[in-house]
């Protein structure tokens, strides 16, 4: 997934836009558009559907707008407050309903996925056994899972989105993914027995 | 956990053009007024209803009587009246220099219109109008997400042209070194405005003197931001050429 990457000159000079739409909201619309794509990506990749998607994301730089004049610029790309706001945002959106929450990703990702956790299974299994895992994990640990092997993001940006330093995005993420591995480990081993004694 | 989740496979990324269809600055605009007022009227409520009540209670029963608290603002109801009190969208949120276009030449052809008869010391000129850029339509109703057109919206300063030209004006000062070679005439200053709004590789594309080029380009550099030229929905970087008028003003033409 594309990531916009900006040098520091950029991150100034949003510091300086976020400064003017402070007092003039109309400025705004330079950061909107800069990354209403991505946040409309990110979101879409959660719901899967477009109209909300849309909504959700309107909502987010709703917020962001209206939040703009508590935010301090820290030298951190003015995406990964976005970020914050979207993750809340999604979510919010599913303890409040009881859609099902979706996690996209592509072929690659996948076969990154299955190396990280060792997983020589068929892909249907995989599938299956990654998906209930998954679902007994807290929000906070699906979000992180999610921004690193399914939006594919980097640790520090992950981190700049959490609030937290890059090692210790890294640590959280492979305690995750240890615990995940074990469950998945077991799941598959007690599959195999049931296929067995089919 | 009550929580359903599931994976999907998706291999064609989602595009720019994708979510440029959901892509509505104004209603973004609108929905920040709405929390706007949407606090004040909570204050204004809690306070106002707090002393409403305190008034009746007083006047129904008497001091001794206490006051039942306030209660719980109703979110949805008051959301629906700060809505309906919004005003109705204007199909443009802020009409910028509609009425007073003024040029920016394109890149290819700077010197295409012979420059104008400025009157005062080191003045930016005025130049002539360009054909009026396409906007586009931006609506606000719900539900008519149709694909934004690619037209392309050219960048504009976002205080108007006219503003820009007072800056210009008021920043270029005449080299008084450049005075002895009594140079007059125009730089025309090429640059390019990036998809932040800033002016970048700002360079002289029709030289007059090497002091006059320097000013003319550092005032270029140091001009307030500008709104991002788009294609649809898109920021896309765009070129600019911006004339700067250098005249000298005799002191015997100032006394006439």
């Amino acid at each position: 997934m594309e990531f916009t990457r900006i040098s520091d000159s950029e991150i100034s000079t949003e510091a300086r836009l976020i400064d003017q739409a402070k007092s003039d909201p109309r400025r705004f619309e330079v950061l909107y558009r800069r990354y209403h794509p991505e946040i409309y990506r990110y979101i879409y990749h959660k719901v899967r559907d477009e109209e909300q998607a849309g909504d959700l994301t309107s909502q987010v730089f709703i917020k962001a707008l209206s939040k703009l004049k508590k935010y301090q610029h820290r030298g951190l790309p003015f995406s990964a407050w976005l970020f914050r706001i979207a993750i809340n945002e999604v979510n919010q959106y599913f303890r409040q309903n009881k859609r099902t929450r979706f996690l996209t990703l592509e072929d690659a990702g996948l076969e990154q996925l299955q190396e990280t956790l060792d997983d020589t299974s068929d892909r249907e299994l995989m599938l299956e056994t990654l998906r209930d895992t998954l679902t007994g994990l807290s929000d906070a640990e699906v979000t992180l899972i999610d921004l690193r092997f399914f939006e594919n993001r980097p640790f520090k940006e992950i981190g700049d989105i959490l609030g937290i330093t890059e090692a210790n995005a890294k640590a959280k993420t492979y305690r995750i993914m240890k615990r995940m591995r074990t469950r998945m480990e077991n799941k598959m081993h007690h599959e195999q027995k049931i296929g067995h004694r089919h | 956990m009550s929580r359903k989740l599931d994976i999907v496979i998706d291999n064609t990324p989602i595009t720019a053009e994708d979510a440029a269809a959901y892509q509505d600055f104004g209603q973004v605009l609108q929905g920040h007024k709405a929390a706007l007022r949407l606090q004040r009227w909570k204050w204004a409520g809690i306070g106002g209803g707090t002393l409403g009540m305190a008034a009746l209670a007083w006047v129904a029963f008497g001091p001794m009587t206490s006051v039942e608290p306030e209660s719980p603002i109703d979110l949805e109801n008051e959301m629906a009246v700060v809505w309906s009190l919004e005003e109705p969208v204007p199909a443009t949120p802020e009409p910028l220099v509609e009425e007073e276009p003024i040029a920016i030449k394109p890149n290819s052809v700077p010197n295409a219109e012979g420059p104008e008869e400025p009157t005062t010391t080191t003045e930016v000129e005025t130049p002539v109008p360009e054909p009026e850029e396409e906007e586009i339509p931006m609506s606000f109703e719900e539900g008519s997400f149709s694909p934004a057109p690619r037209v392309l919206t050219e960048a504009e300063p976002w205080d108007g042209f006219p503003a820009l030209y007072e800056f210009l004006r008021k920043e270029t000062q005449y080299p008084t070194e450049a005075l002895p070679d009594s140079v007059q005439g125009i730089v025309w200053v090429a640059f390019q405005i990036d998809t932040l709004g800033r002016p970048q590789k700002v360079r002289v594309a029709e030289s007059l003197h090497p002091l006059l080029d320097h000013e003319a380009t550092r005032v270029i550099r140091n001009m307030p931001d500008w709104k991002p030229a788009r294609m649809g929905e898109t920021p896309v970087v765009s070129r600019l050429t911006i004339p700067i008028t250098f005249r000298i003003l005799t002191s015997s033409s100032e006394e006439k």
